[in-house]
């Protein structure tokens, strides 16, 4: 311990040799980090192509094989108990791996072996196993490169550096969804998946610059630790309100936000000449306001604080809802669902963002994302079936008033209890 | 489509052909959902009165039709079929068709009157064929399985059989679990 604690930097807020605390602009890489900085970028790219094939389009692949509506069912399921059970375990995982580029790594080779099952051999083992695989490397990856994005950056370009991180995600999303649904259309189903291993290789190539990225002096580093302390820090972390509260918030955001446009494209496309256009426009659209948007959101987070940014991306969902409960004419939705670009880019740059503010430097990073993770799953998987239980019972619009009503509830939730997280050493703007 | 399905499992006469032959693997039967009964057990070696069921070869006029893709009268893409509904004397009614979405993202399900549904077993990657317009098909309510679910019938009064079906949309089918 004694020996350990001989070569970390000091115990203040911006331990020099940090990156990220040498440069006069607190947001840009420190030196020697551009490259790492750039494969970080690819490798959001890559991660979230990978990622477009394993949506609600498995459902598609399986029926294709025959598959039963009771079986996809509880494939589907699977996954997601998977997911829901890792979150918190795999966050605990990584925060005690070292190299956290490996974790990635390894996760993206799960990925690879999801991706090939599904392709080469979609009977029920196998399928069932890809789910739980695709479901735990999953809780494992995003931690990771939320983990690469701190070492690299430091707590104080961390902001920059995940609004850089949902601008590649949301052009890998675009372009893989319509890589991925041309693909499905025009080839085959099952060409999907082989398509979706085929993109692991480029992440994987893109985690190259990154391999000697380390935890030693960064932000990530945590404190030398007393003896006898890990679990009250343990603990501490997990209490921290700000924490709690997030998570909160993150749940009802995402209650209302997951359903809004399965909700929507059911009804909508019952109207137009051809619906698959539609929903790939209703899909790519908000990527591509995520791409241009994360940037700035992330700068003003840095410069203006966190709660704005957060407000700003909460704001947007009530009005989204009250939109879609408004009409259901095609070319509307598809203009509200350039609100859904706002939300999500402000949405996926503070879910890190606020969680490295709270956690950063006390050695549960991982662990603290996990939870905020684990509270999106929690409200993602309750609120499709609540929303489409009202659909049917009631009406759609409804089910949107409903959706809204969270979403309010979530706005009020910020409004009310979220404190500011920025770190206030760099309380200038 | 009524003649012919593989269901009628004959209780036969125990006139057990005793070399059959008893392999040519039925091809590909049974268009009935995955939660099948068990297979019967073979029968005992003790005197066995009357077997419940018996080997026969099946010829090549089923086709598989879960998973199968469906196309309208002009051959345009109408989806696939992703369940098939049965009523008490076990003969299908309904096909439950899902079609539209991106990368299966607003996917709309469509029960269909079985009768609106053409076959050809002799080519069985081909997809079977919709007695119904895109249009028709696109605008009939979402098929749900909820208390009374809607599908989309073929005219009372059997019109035309052929060409796109003016099928009235909000005919309900009985809710049938």
């Amino acid at each position: 311990m004694a020996l350990r604690a001989e070569y970390l930097p000091p115990a203040n807020p911006r331990p020099e040799g940090s990156p990220g605390t040498g440069s006069p602009d607190p947001g840009s890489p420190g030196p020697g980090s551009l490259a790492a900085g750039r494969g970080l970028d690819w490798f959001n790219l890559f991660v979230a192509n990978i990622q477009t094939g394993f949506g609600p389009f498995i459902a598609v692949y399986l029926s294709s094989q025959s598959w039963t509506q009771t079986s996809i069912g509880l494939a589907l399921s699977i996954g997601t108990v998977a997911a829901m059970a890792s979150q918190v375990p795999a966050g605990a995982v990584v925060d005690a791996m070292p190299n956290k580029t490996r974790v990635a790594a390894f996760s993206v080779l799960a990925f690879t072996a999801c991706a090939l099952m599904f392709a080469i051999y979609p009977i029920p083992l196998f399928v069932y196993l890809a789910e739980v695989l695709h479901g735990i490397s999953s809780c494992t990856l995003g931690p990771a490169t939320a983990a690469m994005s701190l070492i690299i950056a430091g707590r104080f370009g961390m902001g920059l550096r995940l609004g850089r991180n949902a601008r590649y995600a949301a052009i890998g999303n675009g372009v893989g969804a319509l890589l991925m649904g041309a693909c499905g259309q025009y080839v085959s189903e099952r060409a999907v998946f082989y398509l979706t291993a085929a993109f692991t290789l480029p992440a994987l190539a893109a985690l190259l610059p990154l391999r000697r990225v380390a935890i030693a002096g960064s932000d990530l580093q945590p404190p030398p630790r007393q003896p006898g302390q890990g679990r009250a820090q343990f603990l501490r972390i997990l209490a921290d309100r700000r924490l709690v509260i997030f998570c909160g918030c993150a749940m009802l955001f995402t209650f209302a936000n997951a359903p809004m446009l399965m909700l929507m494209s059911g009804t909508m496309t019952a109207k137009v000449g051809n619906p698959s256009l539609l929903i790939a426009a209703c899909i790519v659209l908000p990527q591509i306001i995520v791409a241009i948007a994360s940037p700035a959101m992330g700068r003003l987070a840095e410069r203006r604080g966190r709660r704005i940014v957060l407000m700003i991306g909460f704001c947007v969902l009530p009005l989204r809802g009250l939109l879609f409960a408004t009409s259901t004419n095609p070319a509307l939705v598809v203009a509200v669902q350039a609100l859904d670009g706002i939300g999500g880019a402000c949405f996926g740059i503070m879910v890190p963002l606020i969680v490295s503010d709270v956690a950063a430097r006390s050695g549960h990073f991982n662990l603290s994302l996990g939870f905020v993770g684990f509270a999106i799953g929690i409200g993602g998987t309750l609120s499709t079936p609540a929303a489409g239980w009202l659909a049917d019972h009631f009406s759609m619009r409804a089910a949107f008033f409903f959706l809204s009503a969270v979403g309010v509830a979530a706005v009020l939730l910020v409004l009310a209890a979220m404190p500011e997280t920025r770190p206030k050493v760099d309380a200038d703007g | 489509m009524p003649p012919d399905h593989p269901i009628e499992a004959p209780i036969e006469t125990p006139a057990a052909p005793p070399d059959l032959p008893p392999q040519a693997p039925p091809p590909k039967q049974r268009p009935k959902p995955r939660p099948e009964p068990p297979p019967p057990p073979p029968p005992a070696t003790a005197p066995a009165p009357a077997p419940d069921a018996v080997v026969k070869p099946l010829d090549n006029s089923v086709v598989t039709v879960l998973g199968k893709k469906v196309q309208g009268p002009k051959g345009e893409d109408m989806g696939r079929v992703v369940d098939v509904l049965a009523d008490a004397s076990g003969r299908v009614r309904i096909a439950v068709i899902e079609f539209g979405g991106f990368l299966g993202v607003g996917n709309r399900r469509i029960a269909v009157d079985w009768s609106l549904l053409r076959f050809d077993p002799d080519d069985q990657s081909k997809a079977l064929t919709l007695d119904v317009s895109r249009k028709r098909l696109q605008s009939a309510p979402e098929y749900k399985n909820t208390a009374y679910p809607q599908a989309l019938m073929a005219p009372p009064a059997s019109a035309a059989p052929q060409t796109p079906v003016e099928a009235p949309t909000p005919s309900a089918a009985e809710g049938k679990k």
